[in-house]
């Protein structure tokens, strides 16, 4: 499918139609999946909702969609909860800072998507819900583009029990839980890149998610902690695993005036945090300015896990840039035979000391484990941790750069995401 | 507790919901569709744990006179909403993370239910009661 969006004036045509009537929603317009190009008023117009000139809500152009269809919505201020249950259905505002879904701090989710398969949702802004920003669960098959989500009950941008999934030019910030989560998937199948997450309780979450899952090119800053993939009974199929963490920058996550759950508060102070994670790969990232660690790999205690924890294992951590971690800037709590490695970093401090001596990713380590090891009690107890914030009252995010040519664009339902060239990707820049 | 999956098909839950509608308790009849991996359960009192966005188990038939305990495992607030509007279910300002909420079902029937948060009456966070005679 390989459409064109009519421009402004082709909406006005589609809106001149609506007020001769013709406006059926029923009328079969939607090619179902068909690929009729536009630029026309034809059948490839009539595959376009517009929000507010035909529907007078998100809902309504939504629950009338057909597959393949563009919901195309102008700004404004769209005071909804949506709930889309139709497969293949693009839904793109036309500007990214000014078509907002608001839920005054009363409804639960901007967008939430019930196990319908590819749908995308582009250039838009979701506040102040009690639960989400955008959610997707139970889908095959989702994208999230030029999207912002801020001051969101729980998270900013939210995929679950979902697969084959793209997030990406995206911002999310002002959640307790995470700005950004892919959980319960295995293999996820998906990819995050070039997204941003600041004044969260956790910029990424990622419990229970794995298997061909990417967090590249993007920036956790000012969260109370930056990227945690963790395991967890709370939901199903733990371990989380196989997650790839490559060339992000990743800085400064100290910020105790978040909002964060209880997890977040026991995170706080670390750049990227394996909680009981197997399997997964961190490689290129630039990491500072963190007062616990930079990147520590530990357990997790849990009542439901085998022996009460879940341990880490097999997580390999080379070639990234640490800095400036007031406990250690590499650090590990395993079991003996835990199996993680850490080579070739730039650090100056580890946990244990001569960690990548210890550890190492070839050949067999050598050293005392127990010589400097990582303070774990700093990271397991919440005594002395800040208490949470608001929601409601963390900072309002400054305008975010716009979807291009958001009037004109082709759409395409969300399909596999692309291929991650990981062996292409570099160490950031330092801001 | 004894717990064991057996998919209820057309057999004894439609005879069931049959005789439920026959005796005036269309209320709770079910909408005809089918539920799968249906996880029986002996006993006064079956548990149901309620996860981050999962009810688990999501389906369970129960004898009637049965208390279900929904317990919050998750992180998140939940609630429960029952399908056909009937007098049961919790809001999420009392189901928060560690809350337990129990509802005793005396009728046979179909009970449908969902978290309105995380799902809708057929997606998402859904969940099923079937109640049976003992």
């Amino acid at each position: 499918m390989n459409r064109v969006v009519a421009t402004v004036l082709a909406v006005g045509l589609v809106v001149s139609a609506a007020a001769c009537g013709d406006d059926d929603d029923e009328s079969g317009g939607g090619s179902e999946g068909g690929g009729s190009s536009g630029g026309a008023l034809d059948t490839g117009q009539e595959d376009i909702r517009a929000v507010p000139e035909e529907y007078d809500t998100i809902q309504e152009a939504v629950d009338a969609a057909e597959e393949g269809d563009l919901v195309l919505v102008s700004p404004g201020v769209y005071k909804e909860a949506v709930t889309v249950e139709t497969d293949d259905i693009v839904i793109r505002g036309l500007d990214r800072n000014d078509v907002i879904l608001d839920g005054e701090f009363e409804k639960d989710n901007g967008i939430r998507v019930l196990e319908a398969d590819g749908v995308a949702v582009e250039n838009m802004t979701a506040r102040n819900y009690t639960t989400n920003g955008f959610f997707w669960t139970g889908a095959e098959g989702y994208r999230g583009s030029y999207l912002t989500a801020h001051n969101n009950g729980d998270y900013g941008v939210y995929a679950f029990d979902s697969t084959v999934g793209l997030f990406e030019h995206s911002y999310g910030s002002g959640s307790p839980d995470a700005g950004f989560y892919i959980g319960q998937c295995y293999p996820c199948d998906a990819v995050m890149r070039d997204v941003v997450a600041e004044n969260n309780g956790l910029g990424y979450s990622g419990t229970n998610a794995g298997g061909n899952l990417y967090i590249v090119d993007s920036v956790f800053r000012q969260n109370r902690a930056g990227i945690v993939p963790n395991s967890g009974s709370y939901e199903l199929y733990p371990p989380e695993r196989e997650t790839t963490i490559v060339g992000n920058l990743v800085y400064s996550n100290n910020n105790y005036e978040t909002a964060a759950i209880d997890s977040a508060r026991l995170a706080g102070g670390n750049g990227i945090l394996v909680a009981g994670g197997n399997d997964n790969v961190i490689e290129r990232n630039l990491v500072f300015d963190h007062d616990i660690a930079g990147i520590a790999v530990v357990l997790i205690d849990d009542a439901e896990a085998p022996g009460g924890y879940y341990w880490p294992s097999g997580n390999v951590v080379r070639g990234n840039v640490v800095e400036d971690s007031r406990l250690a800037d590499l650090g590990v709590v395993q079991e003996a035979d835990g199996g993680n490695c850490f080579a070739d970093n730039e650090f100056a401090t580890t946990a244990p000391t001569n960690l990548e001596t210890l550890l190492p990713c070839e050949g067999t380590g050598s050293g005392n484990p127990d010589e400097g090891a990582l303070d774990i009690g700093r990271l397991a107890t919440m005594d002395g941790k800040p208490e949470s914030g608001v929601y409601q009252d963390m900072p309002i995010p400054d305008d975010q750069e716009n979807m291009p040519d958001a009037d004109s664009a082709d759409w395409e339902p969300a399909g596999a995401p692309p291929e991650v060239d990981v062996d292409a990707i570099e160490v950031p820049d330092k801001p | 507790m004894h717990r064991a999956l057996s998919l209820v098909g057309t057999g004894l839950l439609a005879a069931t919901l049959t005789l439920a509608a026959a005796c005036g308790e269309d209320d709770n009849a079910d909408d005809g569709s089918e539920l799968e991996d249906v996880v029986s359960i002996d006993g006064s009192e079956a548990d149901v744990k309620v996860l981050d966005n999962t009810f688990n188990d999501e389906n369970i038939s129960v004898a009637s006179g049965t208390k279900v305990v929904w317990t919050n495992d998750g992180r998140q607030d939940h609630d429960i909403i029952p399908n056909d509007d009937g007098d049961w279910g919790v809001d999420p300002d009392d189901f928060e993370a560690g809350a337990v909420y129990e509802h005793t079902f005396d009728e046979p029937g179909t009970y449908r239910y969902y978290c309105s948060l995380h799902g809708s009456e057929t997606s998402g966070m859904i969940g099923a009661v079937v109640v049976e005679e003992p």
